[in-house]
């Protein structure tokens, strides 16, 4: 009988790093992609699993929590990072948080369709799947996701402004 | 030209007439060249990525600190203070009525080893003498991990739990989700 353990192998990655660069939250991907998969045990049979529903599961768990952390206020920060934090951001490539940041400038969809590309696991079919649009929408938003992170990356380069903003559609 | 070709060059999508196109585009089209060159790189940038752990302002808002003043401190105070009362009160959790039942004739005894029995054997009834064994407990909601272990010695998933995973020893442990009673 199969078990869920080859599926946590084979996924478990991928998964967490497509949460983790739709969150920017290290702790809150490790533990949506944990929760992804109790969530596939408690419902599914290990032979039924397949990619497209284990990151369906996953997106729809980070929407939940985007919707619920909308609706949240938070307290400002009254201190500065912490040492362990500088140290960290010291050794960050400063070209990969550049992407972070870019990535945080894209529209939405464009985002979320980007990033489930390039999770490695999914074709363009299957991505089209979940996020309940055509094969054909996906090609596109995936292209235009692209030229729109390099548009970002390039004005980030060029003039140092924030690019935390979603990018100007001609 | 089908500018998408680029990405679905980079995605593995192309199909064979458009592999064609995409060589050709990338042979006679100087743009196209230059702009799949540009989108390599920013994959390649895309993938080592998996290797950080971003610190940049996050997309979705990190619990932070709070800040000290003293309305804060105030309600900080009186929080501990009911947590305190609270603590002497005796806590009752709630757990779920969950019934163990497995058909297993050929054997004198049947146990359930698992996290809520700290793995030790918790052993099963006979019921009849048709060959099941059955055992209730409470057990606390969430995801359990459980085998039973037959005549002391041979332990076996249950065989009515679909879900199981490999424990770290060899063998296979079930998977109980036990959710709150409505």
């Amino acid at each position: 009988m199969k078990t869920f353990t080859p599926l946590y192998e084979r996924y478990r990655t991928g998964l967490y790093h497509y949460l983790l660069k739709s969150s920017g939250n290290r702790e809150l991907a490790a533990d949506l992609a944990q929760e992804t998969f109790v969530r596939c045990m408690g419902a599914y049979a290990a032979a039924d699993v397949t990619p497209t529903l284990l990151y369906r599961i996953a997106r729809n768990l980070f929407l939940d929590v985007v919707k619920k952390e909308a609706r949240v206020r938070w307290e400002e920060e009254a201190e500065g990072v912490t040492r362990a934090e500088q140290e960290s951001r010291l050794l960050m490539d400063e070209k990969i948080r550049g992407v972070f940041k870019a990535l945080a400038g894209l529209v939405p969809e464009e985002r979320e369709t980007l990033l489930l590309v390039i999770s490695g696991d999914l074709s363009y079919r299957e991505v089209a799947a979940i996020t309940e649009t055509s094969e054909a929408n996906v090609k596109v938003r995936v292209h235009r996701a692209r030229r729109h992170l390099r548009e970002i990356l390039e004005k980030e380069a060029d003039d140092g402004v924030d690019v935390n903003q979603p990018v100007h559609r001609r | 030209m089908g500018s998408t070709l680029i990405s679905q060059f980079i995605d593995d999508e192309l199909k064979l007439d458009e592999k064609e196109r995409f060589v050709k585009g990338v042979r006679q089209d100087g743009g196209f060249y230059d702009e799949t060159l540009e989108l390599l790189a920013q994959e390649s940038l895309l993938r080592q990525m998996e290797g950080v752990t971003p610190e940049v302002e996050p997309l979705l808002p990190r619990r932070r600190r709070v800040a000290w003043r003293p309305v804060v401190a105030l309600a900080a105070s009186l929080v501990i203070l009911l947590l305190s009362v609270l603590a002497l009160v005796p806590e009752n959790p709630p757990s779920v009525t969950h019934r163990f039942l497995i058909h297993a004739p050929e054997v004198d005894t049947v146990a359930v080893m698992g996290d809520f029995t700290s793995w030790s054997p918790l052993a099963l009834t006979r019921v009849g003498v048709a060959g099941y064994w059955e055992l209730t407990l409470h057990l606390s909601p969430g995801v359990h991990r459980y085998a039973f272990l037959m005549n002391g010695d041979l332990l076996a998933p249950d065989p009515t739990v679909v879900a199981r995973e490999g424990d770290d020893f060899g063998g296979m442990n079930s998977i109980l989700r036990i959710k709150e009673e409505a």
